[in-house]
């Protein structure tokens, strides 16, 4: 065969293999635009979901992971994993969800690839509410109707700051006579303007002490006909009132108040109900019934009269700012506006709010139900012919070593920072390089397998140091050592072209081949980190965990090439060694024996 | 010169031309990905704002169209190419916040 004809099967041979390394680099680009697309898909399935329950907190939690799916399937991708982190029933405070995205592309030699790529995004809920300026505080009725009602509303405003009159409920009017008539109101029965003590016992009905149902009014000053101020009776011997400035709304012992009027307005009908220890705890330690509840329904569990204790302490220390109040007992401002919202029900309105914030991911393990650890699908390969073995086989290679670091990926989140310890590294590995350019072909052939020794400790110290995680992340100096890294890869990658397709005898082409393939396995992992590599003024650049197998697998072929290219003369060079030991060992050993021969006998 | 060299030195100029094509257009590739990467990454910090609802800094605009419209957030990206004649054109990507 002349040499003419060897040349052109090689020259083909290559490009064949360079158009495939350009079709695989591209597979590998969609996977990595698949990831951020991916990831951005996570992120807002997160945050949509986190919406939904920030907009009703009660929301099922079917209807939070239908919301995720769609959030996902909108951007093309599909749920993996749906978690919500709760701090008890109603209390949802993080959603966390896995994404997976799948690109599909046909690579010569692997077939037909469906590979996805999973992330994980967490969103948090954070909730709050502010209760009306200028009114009494919004009170869920539950239900309850007439006397009930008023009860209800009234017990809400416990802790609530006295202010004395006006002559209108816009003005305010939080003193006993406003207490009450907000109390009525709720109920459905309006007295007409802002009614003073002295309009509502005008109002209702007298009636003895012996007659008193729940709901029904208590006066001081009864006698002169218009009675100077007034209280709710709720039953169980206890009057709910505003006292005097300075003081708040608050229970008191009937029998303790000085009361000397009573009177109904409304019907007592249904209003007496059995008091439970709920009711007991609000009482002991003055503060709303209806927001112990709300904590109780919340936070199961809890013992009533601590809850209590602790709202009425929140209470003395922020008076008149139930939210605060809350806040501080609870220690935990959004379950403070749960309660508040819960204890207030709708007519909170717009006072009620959540707010959602993407979060750093815990570096716990992921969902249970996530899919961080499935391997990468693949879909049944064509019919057609698989293409060559070897470019198979070492893609299979490269697939088994993204599929590793995918699923450590998955595991922990972590960088390795190179940064200038790459620089020093990357400066001692030029060093290295000046060594094969000297004439001397022992140095040369010793530098060349040193370098190469070096590249793959490295790479396996890096990934050792955690950027198998996710990869690594280089940045100033760093960054420009790894730009001359790329240099040498693509110089070393052009050189194996050059020789294989000069090359005279067959084994100088398959060295030629493999050169080529090693420089373009380490110039196609560096180049995974995007063209932050090349362009001038980019901050820093990261290479993906694939880039890293690809790093690998070219580190591994380029010293493997060395080792075979210097194996003679490494050979030699151990001969020598050998016998220079053997030598030096021989005239030690000969010194040592004469040294011991020489020293006097204890015996 | 020998029939050989002459032979060897047109195969050594043809692939250095090669080469030196296959790099203007690699230079050109990268270039194109790396305004989709940066439409991509605008895009999904954008829709995370907007799905926080939060503003978008000005920040985020810089050297990005961002357009956020009907539930989605569009982001396109302006980039030139050397090779091919194709000039500059809009590389975008597309975030759907439901």
């Amino acid at each position: 065969m002349s040499e003419r004809g060897q040349v052109a099967p090689v020259a083909v041979a290559a490009l064949v293999l360079l158009a495939m390394g350009i079709v695989l680099l591209g597979h590998l680009a969609a996977i990595r635009s698949g990831g951020a697309r991916g990831q951005a898909a996570a992120d807002v399935a997160a945050l949509t979901a986190a919406r939904a329950a920030a907009d009703d907190p009660d929301a099922p939690a079917s209807e939070l992971r239908a919301a995720a799916n769609a959030a996902a399937e909108s951007n093309g991708d599909t749920l993996r994993a749906f978690r919500i982190e709760s701090r008890g029933p109603g209390l949802p405070v993080a959603i966390d969800v896995t994404v997976a995205a799948t690109t599909r592309g046909d690579v010569p030699g692997l077939g037909q690839r469906a590979d996805v790529t999973v992330a994980r995004a967490r969103a948090g809920i954070a909730y709050s509410a502010q209760l009306p300026d200028g009114t009494f505080r919004p009170v869920d009725l539950s239900g309850a109707t007439g006397a009930a009602a008023a009860i209800r509303a009234a017990e809400a405003q416990i802790g609530w700051p006295y202010v004395w009159g006006g002559e209108s409920r816009a003005e305010g009017g939080f003193d006993c006579s406003g207490l009450v008539d907000f109390a009525l109101s709720a109920a459905g029965f309006h007295p007409p303007g802002r009614p003073t003590a002295a309009d509502l016992w005008r109002l209702a009905t007298p009636e003895p002490a012996s007659a008193l149902a729940p709901g029904d009014l208590v006066f001081m000053g009864s006698a002169s006909g218009a009675p100077f101020h007034v209280g709710m009776y709720v039953g169980e011997g206890t009057v709910i009132a505003a006292p005097h400035t300075g003081a708040v709304v608050r229970y008191e012992p009937l029998e303790a108040g000085g009361w000397d009027g009573f009177g109904r307005i409304l019907p007592a009908a249904g209003a007496e109900r059995p008091t439970g220890p709920v009711d007991r705890a609000a009482r002991r330690h003055q503060v709303p019934v209806n927001v112990l509840e709300a904590v109780l329904e919340l936070v199961p569990g809890r013992e009533p009269d601590r809850t209590a204790a602790a709202i009425g302490s929140g209470q003395r220390r922020h008076p008149g700012d139930l939210a605060a109040a809350l806040a501080d007992a609870l220690g935990d401002s959004s379950l403070a506006a749960l309660v508040l919202r819960r204890a207030s029900g709708p007519a909170l309105g717009d006072g009620f709010r959540g707010d959602v914030k993407l979060l750093r991911l815990d570096p716990g393990p992921a969902p249970a139900t996530a899919a961080v650890a499935v391997p990468l699908l693949r879909e049944p390969a064509g019919q057609g012919p698989s293409g060559i073995r070897a470019a198979g086989a070492a893609g299979a290679a490269i697939d088994e070593g993204d599929r590793l670091l995918e699923r450590l990926s998955g595991s922990d989140a972590g960088r390795s920072p190179l940064g200038g310890f790459a620089a020093v590294r990357h400066l001692s590995r030029l060093g290295l390089n000046a060594l094969t350019l000297l004439p001397n072909r022992t140095l040369g052939a010793i530098g060349s397998v040193a370098g190469t020794a070096w590249d793959a400790v490295a790479v396996a110290v890096d990934l050792a140091a955690g950027g198998y995680r996710e990869g690594f992340a280089f940045s100033g100096f760093g960054l420009w050592a790894a730009r001359l890294t790329l240099a040498g890869s693509l110089l070393a990658a052009a050189g194996g072209l050059f020789t294989a397709i000069t090359a005279r005898s067959r084994r100088d082409r398959i060295v030629g081949g493999l050169q080529l393939a090693g420089g373009g396995l380490q110039a196609a992992g560096l180049a995974t980190a995007g063209t932050d590599l090349i362009v001038l003024g980019a901050a820093g650049m990261e290479v993906p965990p694939v880039g890293v197998a690809l790093i690998l697998a070219g580190t591994a072929i380029t010293a493997g090439v060395a080792a075979y290219q210097a194996w003679p003369t490494l050979r030699r060079i151990g001969s020598r060694a050998k016998s220079w030991l053997s030598d030096r060992g021989s005239a030690a050993w000969h010194g040592a024996r004469s040294l011991v021969g020489s020293l006097p006998s204890p015996w | 010169m020998t029939r050989q060299a002459g032979q060897a030195t047109i195969e050594l100029v043809v692939g250095a031309t090669l080469l030196a094509a296959l790099a203007l257009g690699g230079v050109d590739v990268l270039r194109v990905l790396r305004a989709h990467d940066a439409a991509e990454r605008a895009a999904g910090r954008a829709a995370v704002l907007v799905a926080e609802r939060r503003p978008i800094p000005d920040s985020l605009r810089r050297g990005v169209q961002l357009r956020v419209h009907g539930g989605a957030v569009r982001a396109a990206v302006r980039t030139c190419v050397l090779t091919a004649q194709i000039g500059c054109f809009d590389v975008g990507a597309v975030v759907h916040v439901p």
